[in-house]
């Protein structure tokens, strides 16, 4: 009797710290995680890339790459410009291998996004037959794309929604990514959880901004931070989105209609020519979706220390395995636009300030940043970075020979016409 | 919760489960009492294990149930589809601050309604939010890279004084700018004609460390002995310092003087003799001649507004002084302290100077050889012109201000006459001092019906909400400032017989930066708006019926007619501007000899030109005489041309008769 009352004891004894022990292991791997983030930011932003992995760049007739830019100078200003960027960067990098037998990677130099309108936006629809034809080439000279079709191979497509080619969203949803492109690893601006035109596995990287042109309009720090919420840029894209509310899923009208007579919000569309010292003295900068998803004022807020409000649901946002944007930024779901006072105000001075702090993190700015020429730690690097921590690529990439899982007559008729 | 009464349920169990064996048991079988004890543990080991595996697999389970399958991007719904274009969402007190962390995505490809909430006006417990967090973010700013960041200097602020009518106004003034800064600081005033009690009271209300220094002469009434006396008052500031050793930057502040708060923080930087820029508001008592001859002046040098301080060359170093031309001035400017007529300032303004305590002391370290010893100068009003004559070598002035090209402070003189026979009983019941940075670029007033506290705005049908109730204002100021101007909002409510003040700075955190309003002002509200109707461009103006009957509406005209305000309102290109609104609480009633508008003085001038002086002042600006403004009306019409004027304040002020008044 004894015995047993003793055993009881023993087993609630035992069952007691049992459960303080997943309890505590619950919360360690919480703490941890969140530590890890934070501490993860900095350690895998400030990787180098060289050593890591090879990556054989696809030598393709200038018409490809070279002609396309000199018939558009304006290519290398836009928010597009990383495509550009990037190919040069990869030129001159030491992770670039002449040797495509010890390559871990395969990038084609392809610019599908330097088809401009006279307004500077770019026309994505010879972007599919262009590389299609690019893929064609590749695929004919070289013997490693039929060893994935693609798997090993990267491509950037900074398109607004990616590979998809198509700057309406209903229309890119309708193409989806080119099949062509089913394999490969994308470097994309673009990003939305669960989207069509975000594949598993791609990069998402921040839009082009010109980091010269961003550190001449550089002001002292001490400038007081005067303007509570900044924002420039358009509500309503009339000529595209007549009846509205279709243009950013109705975010930037509504920012436009609750706020426009606040006094607390600094919104406009005119772009002043102090836009980049304004955005210095504000403290939050609204990142509303457009067309697409993503905005140039991410890379903008996050250069210029203005704590970017990110008002678009379900985006994924560049580097997101690397910068802790939860900690960075604020996001406001489009639902709740109306009510963007009340949550811009209600957070705690404290958190404003934590969110500065972290802003401030030089290694954040250059993660955000295409500088000529490259520098460690900016944006190049953290798509090498990504591509390096894809490897080793899986067995079942490489297909046995004679193997075909690509469908090369897919897609829409058009895209099928040689470029 | 559940899990821990799932355990209890099966610590119950294996506890009789174990104890009703045994107890059937023969109590002398030992060996099966440890077999049983070893299966017990085995048992709970495995309760443990399937506890565990358990959850990790309920956990599973539960994840996959609850995140739903992935089905999306469906063509626009129906719903979006028969929307109007603008949706009306009731507005939800909801402030999440994380997106959904629901793993799928919702999102609706098509058209969405636009959302807009039905009161679109803000919250006023918001805004004050949003100000504290700007505060917030500013004061981090200043403490990473402002001057604050290594050990800033204490500052010794020298100022002379007397008693007078206009004392309180402007003594309170330097006051509250004192009072915002964030420097140490110990207030030296020197009073002539000894210590008085009125002087004292201001100051012990200041909450500053200050010294109250008699001085045993009086001021003369004229203006060249007023100099004389204040700089030798000055003197015996510096002598105090001296005599304390007292560590620190003195700067010498007048009590009509007005201060950027970036004045403190530029005075700073300096190591031995600073100079700044001082803004000459020299006013005009006078109409007709001399205003066009200041015009004329001011044409020929197109200069706005006369600055005098330190000069430099493009290389930013000292090359010699800007000094008030007082020669366009020289027959028209005042004598004495209560002439109408210009007052001008010295070559040399005292206040633009700014010194390292260290420079008095008998003996300091390094103490640099091109500074006179105090002792050895004469205690003499002419001699001490400046504190140049400190030096024996000028040069060695640091200019500040970006060389002088900001100014940071602004000189004006305004006495009321001196035989203005204030009553013994006149108190000043408060003062607001709003020390604004000029470009206000909106503004918006809005009324607030009585007794609603909580939500103080009219309804939104509201065609014009500025003139629904007369009960009580909310005034909002938006100021942004080019580059510098911080605190945006200053939202004032003023009832009929209370102010209350909303707006970044109730709390006790003030800013530098700020907007200022002080006090907690429980006290009486009651002013005579006819101070307020001619100069501020304010909406309630056009329907407003100036309420001049009773004593305070007089009072604040002698205010008025010494065009205090006309000519700090009214200039261009001012850096800032400062708002006094007082109210003087008369006690008992009595016949007041301040004189009603139209009534003579006894033994003065037969007329007063009140108004003139007012539209007088607006010349500067506009080029245009409204020498018969006596009526509300010629005002207005000359606000509007003002309006067109690029820089000039755009910003409406508002008081308004309570209904009983």
């Amino acid at each position: 009797m004894k015995i047993s009352v003793w055993a009881a004891f023993v087993i609630f004894i035992f069952f007691f710290l049992l459960l303080l022990t997943i309890q505590a292991r619950e919360h360690d791997h919480h703490t941890q995680q969140r530590e890890r983030i934070s501490g993860s930011a900095g350690d895998v932003l400030e990787d180098d890339p060289v050593g890591r992995l090879k990556v054989f760049v696809y030598e393709l007739p200038s018409k490809y790459n070279k002609k396309i830019l000199q018939k558009d100078p304006r290519c290398l200003t836009h928010m597009f410009a990383a495509e550009i960027f990037m190919h040069r960067f990869l030129m001159s990098s030491p992770v670039r291998t002449l040797n495509p037998e010890e390559a871990d990677w395969f990038y084609t130099p392809v610019y599908t996004t330097c088809d401009l309108t006279p307004n500077g936006l770019p026309l994505p629809f010879k972007s599919p037959r262009m590389m299609r034809s690019a893929i064609q080439l590749i695929s004919s000279n070289w013997p490693y794309w039929n060893r994935t079709e693609g798997a090993d191979h990267f491509f950037v497509t900074p398109h607004d929604f990616g590979a998809c080619f198509h700057y309406q969203e209903e229309k890119a949803i309708e193409r989806g990514i080119l099949p062509l492109l089913q394999r490969a690893t994308l470097v994309q601006t673009f990003g939305q959880q669960n989207h069509v035109c975000l594949k598993q596995g791609s990069i998402t990287i921040p839009p082009y901004a010109p980091p010269q042109k961003m550190q001449a309009h550089l002001i002292p720090p001490d400038i007081p931070r005067s303007i509570f919420v900044y924002f420039r840029g358009l509500f309503y894209d009339v000529g595209n989105d007549p009846e509205g509310g279709y243009y950013a899923r109705g975010a930037r009208a509504a920012v436009w209609e609750n706020f426009k007579d606040n006094p607390l919000f600094d919104i406009s569309t005119e772009h002043p020519t102090t836009y980049y010292e304004d955005m210095q003295r504000a403290v939050f900068c609204l990142c509303p979706l457009g067309w697409a998803p993503w905005s140039p004022r991410l890379v903008e807020g996050v250069i210029f220390g203005c704590i970017p409000v990110i008002i678009a649901d379900d985006i994924v946002l560049p580097f997101a395995d690397a910068i802790p944007w939860e900690d960075i930024g604020v996001f406001v779901a489009e639902k709740d636009v109306p009510n963007l006072d009340t949550i811009l105000t209600s957070i705690p001075p404290e958190v404003v300030l934590r969110k500065q702090r972290l802003l401030a993190n030089p290694s954040m700015k250059q993660a955000m940043l295409f500088p000529q020429p490259a520098q460690p730690g900016d944006a190049f690097h953290q798509i090498l970075n990504g591509l390096a921590r894809k490897l080793p690529h899986d067995r079942n990439v490489y297909l046995t020979p004679g193997e075909k899982t690509l469908n090369w007559t897919a897609g829409p008729v058009a895209d099928l016409k040689p470029w | 919760m559940k899990f821990s009464l799932l355990q209890q349920n099966r610590r119950s169990n294996s506890f009789r489960n174990t104890t009703d064996p045994s107890s059937t048991l023969d109590p002398s079988s030992k060996p099966q009492t440890t077999a049983s004890f070893f299966w017990l543990v085995l048992h709970g080991l495995c309760c443990v294990i399937s506890l565990v595996l358990g959850f990790r697999f309920s956990r599973i389970i539960f994840f996959l149930l609850f995140s739903s399958p992935t089905t999306h991007f469906t063509t626009p719904t129906p719903l979006f589809n028969t929307q109007t274009q603008i949706t009306t969402t009731q507005l939800q007190e909801q402030t999440t601050l994380n997106r959904s962390t629901t793993p799928s995505s919702r999102v609706i490809v098509g058209r969405h309604g636009i959302l807009i909430r039905p009161n679109p006006h803000p919250n006023p417990t918001e805004v004050m939010k949003a100000h504290r967090i700007l505060d917030r973010v500013q004061k981090q700013q200043r403490f990473e890279y402002g001057v604050t960041k290594n050990n800033p200097k204490s500052l010794i602020v020298i100022t002379p004084t007397y008693v007078r009518t206009f004392q309180t106004l402007h003594l309170t003034g330097l006051m509250h700018s004192l009072m915002l800064v964030p420097y140490n600081l110990v207030w030296i005033v020197v009073e002539a004609g000894g210590v008085t009690n009125e002087t004292g009271t201001i100051l012990d209300k200041s909450r500053l460390q200050f010294f109250h220094i008699g001085f045993e002469e009086k001021m003369p009434v004229d203006w060249a002995g007023r100099h004389r006396l204040e700089a030798r008052m000055r003197f015996r500031a510096l002598r105090v310092v001296r005599e304390e050793r007292m560590d620190g930057i003195v700067m010498f502040a007048d009590d009509s003087n007005m201060h950027s708060m970036e004045l403190f923080d530029e005075i700073q930087s300096v190591k031995w003799m600073g100079a700044v820029s001082v803004g000459i508001l020299a006013h005009s008592g006078n109409i007709g001649e001399s205003e066009s001859l200041t015009h004329k002046e001011e044409d020929e040098e197109n200069l706005p507004m006369p600055v005098q301080g330190p000069a430099c060359n493009s290389s930013g170093q000292l090359i010699g002084w800007h000094t008030f031309n007082s020669l366009p001035y020289l027959e028209k400017s005042a004598t004495y302290i209560d002439d109408r007529a210009m007052v001008l300032p010295r070559k040399l303004e005292w206040a633009g100077f700014v010194l390292n305590s260290k420079l008095l002391w008998k003996e300091a370290e390094d103490k640099p050889e091109w500074v006179r010893d105090l002792d050895t100068l004469v205690d003499d009003g002419d001699a001490l012109e400046s504190p140049l004559s400190l030096l024996k070598d000028a040069s060695f002035i640091e200019p500040l201000g970006s060389c002088g090209r900001n100014v940071l402070l602004w000189w004006l003189r305004v006495e009321a006459r001196a035989d203005s026979k204030f009553p013994p009983g006149l108190v000043l019941s408060y003062s607001i001092i709003i020390q604004l940075f000029i470009s206000l670029l909106t503004c918006s007033v809005l009324t607030c019906h009585e007794n609603e506290t909580s939500h103080p705005w009219p309804d939104t049908s509201s065609p014009n909400p500025t003139m629904t109730k007369l009960g009580t204002i909310l005034v909002i100021y938006e100021i942004m400032g080019p580059g510098l101007v911080s605190a945006p909002m200053v939202c004032l409510e003023l009832q009929a017989s209370k102010v209350e003040l909303c707006g970044p700075n109730v709390s006790p955190t003030w800013d530098s930066y700020s907007v200022n309003l002080m006090d907690t002002m429980a006290s009486l509200f009651k002013i005579g708006t006819k101070a307020f109707e001619g100069e501020i461009p304010t909406p309630l103006g056009r329907n407003h019926q100036p309420n001049l009957n009773g004593s305070q509406a007089e009072t604040v005209s002698v205010l008025y007619d010494h065009g205090a305000w006309g000519s700090l309102w009214l200039r261009p290109n001012l850096k800032r501007l400062t708002i006094y609104v007082c109210s003087w609480v008369i006690d008992p009633p009595l016949e007041i000899t301040v004189p009603a508008k139209h009534t003579p003085w006894p033994d003065a001038p037969p007329e007063l030109p009140s108004d003139d002086k007012v539209s007088a002042i607006q010349e500067h600006t506009e080029k245009h005489s409204t020498k018969t403004g006596r009526t509300s009306r010629s005002r207005h019409g000359s606000r509007n041309k003002r309006k067109s004027e690029p820089r000039i304040v755009d910003s409406q002020v508002s008081a308004m008769h309570g209904e009983e008044k």
